[in-house]
């Protein structure tokens, strides 16, 4: 009789993601019986502590599950409990956060690209060589993440943790001087982020996909970020609250710390790589170009291309910056009156990361009764676990994995919260 | 003879990360200041394992200790570390997690894990200080990076860190920011620490207190000017209370 062989492969830290985590993998006579991604850090319960809290708080308090997209998480909470309680944002007001989207997707995808994933495309440790190496692409990728915090710290008052931000509009608006530029910024940025495009363009991809199902925020008007119904393959479209009732959140194990979400008992992508597969056809006309010079061709279900894939949309989100404040021109607005009540309200964004929801309930005092948030990663977890299962198959290097794993860019803060 | 650079580890706890980003947002400088350190433990730029034998001039950590692994992870550093710094308002004081302890914290793990609450190791929450002695702390949350880089600067040349302790008022009234206690808002600004160049009020939002009290706040008049229950809801916000 044969004896069973099994392995084990584990590793117990994944550096150079957003929060902690580790790897297992395990194996017997060369199948893979598991792939799991270990949480290792604690949550902080940020639904359980906004039950009783004033609902004005939320905002300000979620913006705190993340350090690298605090700014959607406000915004989203803004979003939600504006629809609680029935008030309708201005169009000015809505401009301005878009743009404030523009600003973050620009900083977190020029963080996850040059400081967190880069260095394994050349086989690196560490960013200090990377830094060393090759000067040029440093300086070009801090200068267009640099443009993402300008246009936060304008109009958001802050990078990490916005200040300006409230429910019905902004406690202080960006001077047109600013604006300008930004726009002026935005102009100068575009052709290095198209070079920057390029240079990741030739980079040795691994070969690798896995068949899945794409979700991201779908409009007519544009590439959805701010607002949207639920957009799935083949153009099916949900409303957030039907697509909701689908992709259900839950504990794996019991004491798992992240409640992945999956449709039908199925894992779904979202993030950069989803949005651009499924609405490509709204990029902006250089991030069309880029895009017909990627390495890939759509429908894309390589991971690993997440990075152009964010390349692509920091090039977009600088164009759509040039368009709207070519024709924009700030003016003196109060923020909207509006009455305390209760109501219940379900915000959708888009994050870097992938789709992300807040709900509130808030009852006549304007306390908050219940709420739920459902983050970017707990949505692509299982996929990411899923993938890794099938990447053991070619590889089980421990650089390989964390490659795999980083291409992703996961935040294991934001998942947990 | 040159100098042998100190050691340094910047690393994190139980947190949202974002006082590692507002020392990435430095961007080129935070990369010519590190010329002067050996860096042994960056987990956001490098990827390397931690080691646990060597001696560390200084250490930043921020984030709270929310689970079992997480207290033997500070220990360690301290063991290894001469100068250990508290880094942001979740090392310093608590922060937004701290709120758990001002309810029924197993009814809030319960809300958040109905099925399996009791299976997740979740601690109420300290400031580090309660765990190891802290030798310093860069307030704020976020703390602000020209803060975190003159520390860097200071310890590089191996000074004692200082910062100044005033209240957010006393930048609140240099940038010349409209005073919103004078409107009846909820303005803790008076009894904070500034060095936050006072952000908050730049942008009309009352300061909630982030960076912790100033030695010897007037507390009493702070209580009478919002009102008890007002002054207890903005206090428990990043763990003041």
């Amino acid at each position: 009789m044969s004896v069973r062989e099994k392995i084990t492969i584990s590793i117990n830290a994944i550096n150079k993601i957003e929060g902690h985590a580790g790897f297992v993998g395990k194996l017997e006579n060369g199948l893979i019986r598991e792939a799991r991604l270990e949480v290792k850090e604690g949550a902080r319960l940020i639904e359980g502590i906004l039950i009783g809290r004033k609902y004005t708080e939320a905002p300000w308090i979620t913006a705190r599950i993340c350090g690298i997209c605090p700014t959607v998480h406000n915004l989203t909470a803004i979003k939600a409990i504006e629809k609680a309680l029935r008030v309708k944002a201005s169009p000015q007001t809505t401009t301005l956060r878009k743009l404030m989207l523009f600003g973050q997707f620009i900083q977190s995808h020029m963080t996850h690209i040059y400081f967190l994933a880069l260095s394994d495309f050349f086989n690196l440790k560490s960013d200090l060589t990377l830094v060393k190496i090759n000067p040029k692409i440093t300086r070009e990728a801090i200068q267009i993440r640099d443009f993402g915090n300008l246009i936060l710290n304008t109009i958001g008052g802050r990078n990490i943790h916005p200040t300006t931000t409230a429910i019905g509009g902004f406690r202080k608006l960006p001077s047109g001087r600013m604006l300008n530029k930004i726009l002026n910024t935005a102009k100068k940025n575009l052709e290095t982020a198209n070079d920057l495009f390029d240079f990741l363009n030739n980079l040795t991809f691994p070969e690798f996909q896995r068949l899945t199902v794409f979700a991201a925020l779908a409009n007519k008007q544009e590439y959805a970020l701010y607002n949207g119904q639920i957009k799935l393959p083949k153009n099916k479209t949900y409303s957030p609250q039907i697509f909701l009732k689908k992709a259900n959140e839950e504990q794996e194990m019991a004491g798992d710390l992240i409640k992945k979400v999956k449709i039908a008992r199925e894992s779904y992508l979202v993030g950069a790589l989803s949005r651009i597969n499924l609405n490509y056809r709204k990029l902006n006309p250089f991030a069309r170009k880029a895009l017909a010079r990627a390495e890939f061709t759509l429908p894309c279900y390589n991971i690993f291309y997440n990075l152009l894939a964010q390349m692509i949309e920091v090039i977009h989100a600088t164009e759509e910056t040039i368009k709207i404040l070519s024709e924009f021109k700030i003016k003196a607005e109060k923020i909207q009156k509006y009455k305390t009540k209760a109501g219940r309200g379900l915000g959708v964004t888009e994050a870097p990361r992938g789709l992300l929801f807040h709900y509130y309930e808030i009852d006549a005092r304007g306390f908050i009764k219940n709420c739920n948030i459902i983050t970017p990663t707990a949505q692509f977890l299982a996929n990411l676990e899923n993938d890794l299962e099938k990447f053991l198959e070619n590889s089980r290097k421990e650089n390989d994995i964390k490659m795999l794993i980083r291409a992703y860019d996961p935040c294991i803060t934001c998942a947990v919260h | 003879m040159k100098k042998k650079k100190k050691t340094l580890i910047i690393t994190s706890l139980t947190s949202c990360n974002g006082c590692l980003f507002s020392i990435l947002d430095l961007g080129q400088t935070f990369f010519k200041v590190l010329e002067d350190f050996e860096l042994a433990d960056f987990h956001l730029i490098e990827d390397k394992k931690a080691n646990n034998e060597i001696d560390i001039d200084i250490t930043f950590i921020e984030g709270t200790v929310t689970r079992k692994e997480e207290k033997i992870k500070l220990k360690n550093l301290r063991q290894q570390t001469k100068t250990l710094i508290a880094l942001g308002a979740c090392a310093h004081l608590g922060n937004i997690q701290k709120i758990k302890n001002y309810g029924n914290k197993d009814k809030i793990l319960k809300y958040v894990y109905p099925s399996s609450g009791e299976k997740i190791d979740n601690w109420k929450i300290q400031p580090l200080s309660a765990y190891v002695p802290v030798d310093f702390v860069i307030p704020g949350c976020p703390p602000n990076n020209q803060e975190i880089l003159e520390v860097l600067r200071q310890v590089a040349i191996g000074s004692k860190p200082h910062l100044p302790d005033r209240p957010v008022c006393y930048e609140c009234q240099i940038k010349n920011y409209p005073c919103l206690l004078l409107e009846d808002k909820p303005c803790l600004g008076p009894m904070i620490r500034g060095g936050c160049e006072a952000i908050c009020l730049k942008s009309n939002l009352p300061c909630t207190g982030c960076r912790g009290r100033v030695n010897e706040p007037n507390e009493e008049k702070m209580q009478e000017l919002l009102g008890n229950k007002e002054y207890e809801r903005v206090l428990e916000i990043f763990g003041n209370k």
